[in-house]
């Protein structure tokens, strides 16, 4: 195994291995917590968390690694034009404000624990529920693969190649699934509030001693704009529309990834939930808006390093810090740390969500006759299983089929109006939705992947994602076809 | 203010944080600027966004959790 200098020393290890049982406690106190063996005792937290978990856990889960590594890496290599990252972080919310009050209250009154338990009770058509299923199911495997491969790196790095990337991944996809089916939701969300705390505390703090030992922004920011003055312009027109379209594919995408409608389901009443919305748009100036930061100061100060070296622009700039300043190496592993947490606490949940969809969506229907305990049991069973293929497929994927797990956010999206339709349209039937959810769907694929086909296509149109395509001639389809039914029926009266 | 008018607001000053008003082009760095004049709109804007929809969230989260009448009586739960 290729041996590089490592990232953490024996104190360091000592810290992470510290860490690592404290997670395991959190699973068994978790455990102890129960109140019955319950789909919604298990998968929500018996329907309880209070608005400083429920926002820790909402903050940690839709923070993921990406956030310290990725989002660094992209503000290097794309300068202030991936500021709209931070935008999209709030615009979350604007996707919440539409759905979570509505939902949070169906889902008191008839005890959903799936999304797929809405749609079902507002649509009964268990084919549009299925196919929703699938493309939540889809978008969670997706997520989950390529944080596991994030991690695998992110602990091959921090060894230096002495725990492999194999082992790595094994590793922490062993500690997952322990703790989670141990505690369920509950196990998820407090480890979320340690995760969540360090993944907070540790992006300001490696930015104040960052800021601090480089004496401010503005002078790199002058030099960046001599250097490579493409990363200080304004985008153009189609990046404008390329901005916009991030934003409505992530607002309307992100808010209804199935962890995150699981957490509006699993709040105690509508105040905490509604308290730890607001609190999430404070993150994105405290988390991303940093983090772009640093990778804009990087490009200032590290210009030239190539696409993977971008990626780890953070540490660069923390071991920058560190061989002039080594009273900040502890930083070094607090970076670590944090990632580790970061990627940690969306893996989690996402495995925990995926668990739930299969038992409550599918596992039920073929044994409707089994009890909570039993449906219980089988999401157990069911997340070791799933945690040990997906570990075996970031290990082995080939790297042409990673490019699937790149369209798992615009896929998402086309379940969105079924969801947003659904709860403010009362009148839009099932059909008009499934058909609207087929059209947006191949739409999207055709436009992400028609090139592998042969097709003569751009996967952004205008500048505007192949999901945003998507999701408008689905709306647009669904509700077309709502307003003939309707038509329909009035005349048949 | 009806719902639908409350999304579309929320909508519409989501995409105002793009930086619409400048264009693209070379911009002199000033020597005391962290940022850009246009990425310094875009953060403001975003700022303005998340004030207004934590405003949204406190002042009509009932609005918005009202239907107009109970969904379509479907089916309760799993069939």
């Amino acid at each position: 195994m290729e041996q590089r200098a490592a990232l953490l020393d024996s104190g360091g290890y000592g810290v992470v291995a510290l860490y690592f049982v404290l997670l395991f406690g959190v699973g068994i106190a978790g455990r102890l917590a129960r109140r019955e063996d319950s789909l919604a005792d298990f998968y929500l937290g018996g329907r309880a968390l209070g608005p400083l978990v429920l926002f820790l856990t909402l903050y940690a889960t839709q923070y993921s690694g990406l956030t310290l590594v990725g989002f660094a890496g992209n503000a290097y290599r794309q300068g202030y034009a991936f500021l709209v990252a931070v935008t999209f972080g709030c615009s979350i919310m604007g996707g919440y404000l539409m759905i979570a009050p509505r939902l949070h209250a169906l889902s008191k009154t008839h005890g959903f624990v799936t999304p797929g338990d809405f749609l079902q009770q507002r649509y009964g058509d268990r084919t549009l529920t299925l196919c929703a299923t699938a493309i939540f199911v889809f978008a969670l495997a997706s997520y989950i693969l390529s944080n596991l491969k994030a991690i695998g790196f992110v602990v091959s790095a921090a060894t230096g190649g002495r725990v492999g990337f194999t082992e790595g991944i094994v590793l922490l996809a062993f500690l997952m699934v322990l703790y989670e089916t141990l505690g369920g939701m509950r196990a998820v969300a407090w480890t979320d509030v340690i995760q969540g705390s360090i993944l907070l505390v540790s992006c300001i703090l490696i930015f104040a001693a960052v800021l601090h030992h480089h004496g401010g922004l503005a002078q790199h920011a002058a030099l960046l704009a001599e250097q490579a003055p493409q990363k200080w312009q304004a985008p153009d027109l189609r990046g404008k529309l390329g901005w916009s379209s991030t934003l409505l594919l992530v607002s309307f995408g992100v808010s209804i990834y199935p962890h995150a409608v699981q957490r509006i389901y699993a709040a105690r009443d509508a105040l905490a939930l509604r308290r730890s919305l607001s609190l999430m748009l404070l993150m994105p100036f405290v988390t991303t808006l940093l983090m772009i930061l640093l990778g804009i100061l990087g490009a200032a100060r590290f210009p030239g390093l190539s696409r993977g070296e971008s990626e780890q622009i953070v540490l660069h700039v923390l071991l920058d810090l560190v061989t002039a300043r080594p009273e900040f190496s502890l930083l070094v592993v607090v970076l670590v740390c944090a990632t580790v947490a970061a990627i940690m606490s969306t893996v989690d949940s996402a495995l925990l969500s995926i668990a739930s969809l299969v038992t409550q969506d599918l596992y039920a229907l073929l044994r409707p006759d089994a009890g909570q305990k039993q449906l219980t049991a089988f999401g157990k069973r069911f997340s070791w299983a799933l945690m040990a293929l997906l570990v075996y497929l970031a290990v082995a994927l080939p790297q042409t089929l990673w490019r699937l797990t790149e369209v798992k956010l615009e896929v998402l999206c086309q379940a969105a109006p079924a969801v947003f339709l659904g709860l403010h349209r009362p009148e839009v039937p099932a059909r008009a939705v499934l058909l609207g959810m087929g059209a947006g769907l191949g739409l999207t694929l055709v436009l992400l992947l028609g090139d592998l086909l042969g097709l003569p296509v751009v996967a952004k149109p205008l500048g505007v994602h192949a999901g945003v395509w998507g999701v408008a001639l689905n709306g647009a389809l669904t509700l077309a076809l709502s307003r003939g039914a309707s038509r329909l029926l009035q005349r048949a009266a | 203010m009806t719902r639908g008018r409350l999304y579309g607001l929320s909508t519409l000053l989501l995409l105002a944080t793009a930086p619409w008003p400048f264009s693209a082009g070379h911009v002199e760095a000033g020597s005391a600027m962290p940022m850009p004049p246009w990425a310094l709109y875009s953060l403001g804007m975003t700022l303005l966004y998340a004030v207004s929809m934590a405003y949204f969230l406190k002042r009509y989260w009932s609005l918005s959790a009202d239907g107009e009448t109970e969904a379509m009586p479907t089916s309760d739960g799993r069939d």
